[in-house]
C-alpha cells in the first residue's frame, strides 16, 4: 500500500514531467489498454494531495505522513516504482503477490531518480505515450470471482473494488448470501483481508474472515465513507506493514 | 380440501358449465359459425390441460429471468453499474410495452400464436444470456424478455377466457395460478440447484430448454384456437376505434383497481427483499431460509388458488381482494418485530394467500371490467403498468427508508402502503362480479 503511495507521491514530487509521464504510462499499462483515456483523468486529482505526502521525505514529517511516505524512501527505487496500485494489498500479505509485482517492467526505473524532487502537477488530461509491455507472474482476475474462507466455504463474490484518491485499492465489495439473487448483501471488506493464489484455479481468492463475521457486517451502502470489515486493530496493521518493509 | 383430487377432474364442471355461457354470448353477437367451432377441434379438456402445463412451464422459465440475472452477470465480471443498467433496461422496456402489448394482443386474433411467439423470444433471450453475455446481447435479451412478458401474460389470460368464457374465468384463473405457482416453486428449486451444483450459465440453458415443453403444451391450444374464436376480443374490434380504448382505460373501476394494484405492489415487492436481507445477516443458513421464503408461498398458492377462484365467484371479487390485501400489512408488521427465521417463514404463508388472491383477481377483475369491450388485454396491460410502476418505485423507496430510518421503519412504511391498498379497496373499489350488475350474464353461471 505504501509502496503504491510512494510511487504516486514521487511522481508529482519528482519535478521532471518526463517522470510523471512515465508513471502515467505505467499506470496505463498496469491498468488496461482500453482505459487509456480514463486513466490520466483518474490520476489527475492525485497531484493535489500527493505533493504534500511527497514533500514529506524531503522534510521531517509528522508521524502520520511518515507512514505514508517513509517506505518509498526506504525502498529500492525500482521496486517502489514498479508497484501498481493493486499492490496496496501487500501490507499484511504474503509474499507471492509482492513477488509477482516486483517483477514489473523496467522503464519506470528511469523515472525514479527524477521523481524525487518537487514537481508541478501534470496537466489533468495528459495523454501519455503508452507502450505495450509484459507483466510477469500469474495475476488474478478479481471482479466476479468467488472468495472462499480458509475452511473452503464459499463466502460470495467480489463485485466491486474501491480505491482512494491515490489510486490504492482499499476495499473489496463482496456480494454475499441470498438465493437465486434474492437477499444478497453487499459487504465492504478491507483489501488486506483478501489473499491471492493465482495458481489455484478453483479458489484463487481467499478471504480471511469467518462466515459469521461477514454475514453480520453492515451492508455496504455508499462509497464515500463505507463501513468496512477490517482486520483487528487496523492502525497497528499499518504500522506493522511499515516495519515489514 | 375440496380441490384435493387432481385439478383436472375438478375443473370439468366449470368447463362444462361455461360452454353454454360462451355459446350464449357468441350466438347473441357473433356469427353463428363461431358456435360450431366451440365444439369442434380437439376436446376442451386437452386444451385445458395444455394451458395448465403451459402456465407451469412459463412460470418455470420466468424464474430464470428473475434476480438471478444479477448473480450471473456478477460472475461474468460485470460491474454493478452495468448490471443495474441491464436490469433497468429490462424494467423500462417491460413497463413501456405493457399497454401497447395489451393492445397488440387484442388486435391479434390467434392468441396461441402470440403465446408461442413470446415463448420463442424467451428462448432467444435465455440463449443470449447463456451463450454470449456481452452488453449488446444482454441488453437486447432484457428488452426482448421485457416486451414478450407483456404479450405473454395477456395472451395466457385471453386464451383462458377463450377456453372457458367469462363465466368460467374465476375457476380457470385459479387453475392457472395453481400451475404457475407449481412452476415457480419447481423452477426456483431446479434453478437454485442448477446454479449451485452445475454452473450459473447452465441456469440459462435450462431456461432455454424449458421453453420447448412450453411450446409443446401449447399445441392443443393452438389447434383449438384455429377452430375457436375469441368471444370477447374479436367482435367489437371492427366497430370501435380509439374511443373504445379510451373508454376502457377511463373506466372508473379499472382506475381504482389500478390504484389498489399499485399500492399493493408498492408495499409487497420490497418486503421479501428486505426480510431476506435480514435473514442473510442473521440466519444460520440464509440461502436455504430464503429459498423456503420463496417456495413456501408458491405451495400455498398452488393449494389455495382454485378455492380462491370459487370464493371470488361466490362471495365476490371485492372480498377476496381485500382479504388478500390485508395480508400485506400483517406480514410487514410481523417482520418489523421479529427476524426469527421460523416465524418469518410461517408468515410467508400469508404471502401465499395474498399472492393467490392478487394473482387471480388481476385478470379476473379486468375480464369483468373489460367484458365485451374487446379491450381485455389493453386493460390488463394498464394494470400491469400500474403494478410495474409500484414495484419499480417501491424497491428504491423502501431501500431509502431503511437506509435513513432503519429496517423497522421500512416495514412500517410498507405496512402503511398495504393498509392504503386495503382502504382503497374497501371504500372505493366496486364489486365487478358479473352477477352484481349484469343480470343477463348470471344465468349461464347458475345453469
Amino acid at each position: 500500500m505504501r509502496r503504491a503511495a510512494g510511487r504516486q507521491a514521487r511522481g508529482p514530487a519528482g519535478g521532471a514531467s518526463a517522470g510523471v509521464l512515465a508513471l502515467l504510462a505505467l499506470a496505463v499499462l498496469t491498468a488496461c489498454n482500453t482505459t487509456r483515456q480514463t486513466v490520466p483523468k483518474s490520476v489527475a486529482p492525485q497531484p493535489v494531495e500527493a505533493p504534500s505526502a511527497a514533500a514529506a521525505p524531503a522534510a521531517p514529517e509528522p508521524s502520520d505522513a511518515s507512514t505514508q511516505t517513509a517506505p518509498p524512501a526506504a525502498q529500492p527505487p525500482a521496486a517502489a516504482a514498479s508497484m501498481p496500485p493493486p499492490c496496496v494489498c501487500s501490507r499484511t500479505t504474503p509474499k507471492p503477490r509482492s513477488k509477482h509485482n516486483y517483477k514489473r517492467k523496467q522503464p519506470v526505473k528511469q523515472s525514479e531518480p527524477e521523481s524525487v524532487g518537487p514537481l508541478p502537477p501534470p496537466p489533468a488530461n495528459t495523454v501519455v505515450d503508452a507502450e505495450v509491455g509484459r507483466i510477469d507472474g500469474p495475476l488474478t482476475a478479481i471482479l466476479g470471482k468467488n472468495v472462499y474462507s480458509p475452511k473452503g466455504e464459499d463466502l460470495g463474490r467480489v463485485v466491486d473494488l474501491l480505491a482512494d484518491p491515490e489510486g490504492r485499492v482499499r476495499v473489496a465489495i463482496i456480494d454475499f448470501g441470498g438465493f437465486l439473487g434474492v437477499g444478497t448483501r453487499r459487504i465492504a471488506v478491507d483489501w488486506p483481508l483478501l489473499h491471492f493464489s493465482p495458481s489455484d484455479k478453483d479458489k484463487p481468492l481467499m478471504l480471511t474472515v469467518t462466515r459469521e463475521k461477514l454475514q453480520s457486517a453492515p451492508e455496504y451502502k455508499d462509497s464515500t465513507s463505507p463501513r468496512v470489515l477490517m482486520p483487528p486493530a487496523a492502525a497497528p496493521d499499518a504500522a506493522g506493514a511499515a516495519t515489514t518493509k | 380440501m375440496l380441490q384435493a383430487p387432481p385439478p383436472r377432474s375438478e375443473s370439468h364442471p366449470p368447463a362444462a358449465g361455461s360452454v353454454p355461457a360462451t355459446a350464449v354470448r357468441q350466438s347473441s353477437t357473433a356469427p353463428p359459425s363461431s358456435v360450431g367451432p366451440t365444439g369442434a377441434g380437439p376436446p376442451k379438456s386437452s386444451a385445458e390441460r395444455g394451458l395448465d402445463w403451459f402456465n407451469l412451464f412459463v412460470a418455470n422459465i420466468q424464474t430464470g429471468f428473475g434476480p438471478f440475472i444479477a448473480v450471473y452477470l456478477s460472475g461474468q465480471s460485470w460491474t454493478q453499474t452495468s448490471i443495474g443498467l441491464a436490469l433497468s433496461i429490462g424494467t423500462v422496456s417491460s413497463m413501456a410495452s405493457q399497454v401497447p402489448a395489451g393492445a397488440l394482443v387484442d388486435a391479434i386474433q390467434n392468441k396461441s400464436r402470440v403465446a408461442a411467439f413470446s415463448v420463442l423470444v424467451f428462448t432467444a433471450s435465455a440463449l443470449m444470456f447463456a451463450i454470449h453475455p456481452i452488453r449488446l446481447f444482454v441488453y437486447l435479451a432484457e428488452v426482448l424478455h421485457g416486451v414478450s412478458s407483456c404479450t405473454l401474460g395477456p395472451a395466457i389470460a385471453a386464451m383462458s377466457l377463450m377456453l372457458v368464457g367469462r363465466m368460467g374465468m374465476a375457476l380457470r384463473l385459479g387453475r392457472n395460478a395453481r400451475y404457475a405457482a407449481v412452476g415457480n416453486g419447481v423452477g426456483a428449486a431446479l434453478m437454485g440447484a442448477c446454479g449451485q451444483y452445475v454452473s450459473e450459465r447452465a441456469v440459462f440453458y435450462l431456461t432455454a430448454a424449458l421453453t420447448l415443453p412450453a411450446l409443446v403444451a401449447l399445441l392443443p391450444l393452438r389447434r383449438r384456437a384455429a377452430h375457436g374464436n375469441d368471444p370477447l376480443a374479436a367482435k367489437p374490434r371492427n366497430t370501435a376505434g380509439g374511443t373504445g380504448s379510451l373508454r376502457i382505460l377511463a373506466d372508473r373501476r379499472l382506475l381504482i383497481f389500478c390504484g389498489c394494484a399499485m399500492l399493493f405492489t408498492f408495499g409487497n415487492a420490497p418486503l421479501l427483499m428486505l426480510i431476506s436481507g435480514t435473514l442473510t445477516a442473521k440466519g444460520s443458513n440464509p440461502s436455504l431460509l430464503i429459498g423456503a421464503c420463496i417456495v413456501l408461498p408458491q405451495i400455498v398458492v398452488a393449494i389455495a388458488s382454485p378455492a380462491v377462484g370459487r370464493f371470488a365467484d361466490r362471495y365476490g371479487r371485492r372480498l377476496v381482494l381485500i382479504v388478500g390485501f390485508v395480508m400485506l400489512p400483517l406480514r410487514a408488521l410481523v417482520f418489523s418485530t421479529t427476524a426469527n427465521s421460523t416465524l418469518v417463514i410461517a408468515v410467508q404463508v400469508l404471502d401465499g394467500v395474498a399472492g393467490a388472491s392478487f394473482g387471480i383477481m388481476v385478470p379476473l377483475i379486468v375480464s369483468d371490467v373489460a367484458a365485451r369491450s374487446g379491450r381485455f388485454n389493453l386493460a390488463l396491460g394498464a394494470v400491469g403498468f400500474a403494478v410495474g410502476v409500484g414495484s419499480t418505485l417501491s424497491t428504491s423507496a423502501a431501500g431509502w427508508v431503511s437506509d435513513h430510518y432503519g429496517m423497522r421503519f421500512a416495514f412500517y412504511f410498507l405496512a402503511t402502503m398495504g393498509l392504503a391498498a386495503v382502504l382503497l379497496a374497501v371504500f372505493a373499489m366496486p364489486e365487478t362480479r358479473p352477477g352484481a350488475d349484469e343480470g343477463e350474464d348470471t344465468r349461464p353461471l347458475q345453469s
